[in-house]
């Protein structure tokens, strides 16, 4: 009987403590990472979340000058870590939860960018936007050392160290003759 | 309501209207972490309280309506989680819960896991997160229920000239 009084008084005192959901809603606690979403406009396409992501929720794929970058939320652990190494901060964490779905294909984000054509071999290397992200960073840096600085950043890795190990054999040559 | 989709699966929808008075969950574990279970059990409690809806946990998938599956479906679990399908009466509706039920998660390359519930069976409601959220698999649930609507959809751009 003690204990039943006792109850009552809890109960009355607290009233009621059933968070109703669907019908509240109380903010989220502050720091939560939730959906991770990628702003197509802003993304260039380098592909550094897909190196970081512990999961593969984001996987990318070349095929014939596409480069399709796939987010699949049901793989998605939500650590945030596409968005730290971001170089552009395309990839956002935001504190959405709610990503139930009837379908497997409605958990998918795919994004999809034009390839750029290294200017010596012809094979397809980066994204076009990559190009351009690169060029603006540096062009500043660059504007002393004439063009040819510049039109390496249009060479694939391959052909680059190629140029450069004919550039530094033709120095090594010329100190030794003198 | 994906009319479409509910045609692809043993779930008639008209079916599921009915069960949605009282909806009785079982909840199988194929080889999870029990994080997921672990928010399950959140959901049952007082504070969530989801037997405003009528959910109630039952201990026999035979007395279920609905299957709440953990863990990305092992090898050594495929038998036991078929027998719980089997005998959970039509229609029944299956829920995926966290990552590794809906796609494998981080064992979706694993030879010891089948790689998602939907390898191995007709699944309703996916509801992904690394365990979701109690709202989150409330939300699930009475999303396959019909009460509330679907907030994600599949998104995908292109760049001009492709």
């Amino acid at each position: 009987m003690k204990n039943i009084l006792r109850l009552l008084k809890i109960g009355i005192t607290r009233g009621r403590v059933t968070y109703r959901y669907p019908k509240d809603r109380t903010p989220v606690p502050e720091g939560l990472r939730g959906k991770p979403e990628l702003n197509f406009d802003d993304c260039i396409g380098c592909g550094a979340c897909v190196k970081a992501c512990p999961p593969n929720a984001l996987v990318m794929d070349d095929h014939e000058g596409t480069r399709t970058i796939k987010l699949f939320y049901g793989q998605c652990i939500m650590c945030g870590t596409c968005e730290e190494v971001c170089p552009v901060d395309a990839i956002r964490v935001f504190e959405e939860f709610e990503l139930a779905s009837l379908n497997r294909e409605d958990l998918e984000e795919v994004l999809q960018f034009a390839l750029a054509k290294c200017k010596s071999c012809g094979n397809y290397f980066t994204t076009n936007r990559v190009l351009e992200n690169t060029l603006s960073a540096y062009s500043e840096l660059v504007k002393g050392y004439g063009e040819e600085f510049t039109e390496m950043i249009f060479l694939c890795p391959d052909c680059r160290r190629k140029d450069w190990s004919e550039v530094l054999a033709e120095v090594y040559r010329g100190a030794r003759h003198e | 309501m994906n009319n479409e989709h509910r045609a692809n699966t043993s779930n008639g929808l008209d079916d599921i209207r009915k069960l949605a008075k009282s909806p009785w969950v079982f909840h199988v574990n194929t080889g999870g972490c029990n994080g997921c279970d672990i928010e399950i059990v959140d959901t049952l409690t007082p504070y969530f309280d989801v037997e405003r809806f009528g959910i109630k946990r039952v201990s026999s998938p035979k007395h279920a309506d609905i299957l709440l599956v953990t863990g990305p479906v092992t090898r050594q679990s495929v038998g036991t989680f078929l027998n719980a399908y089997e005998a959970a009466p039509d229609p029944k509706l299956v829920v995926a819960i966290g990552n590794c039920a809906c796609g494998g998660g981080i064992w979706h390359d694993s030879f010891a896991t089948m790689g998602g519930v939907s390898n191995v069976v007709p699944t309703d409601v996916y509801i992904p997160g690394c365990p979701p959220k109690p709202e989150a698999l409330i939300h699930g649930i009475l999303l396959g229920l019909g009460k509330v609507e679907q907030k994600i959809s599949r998104k995908t751009f292109k760049e001009e000239g492709l």
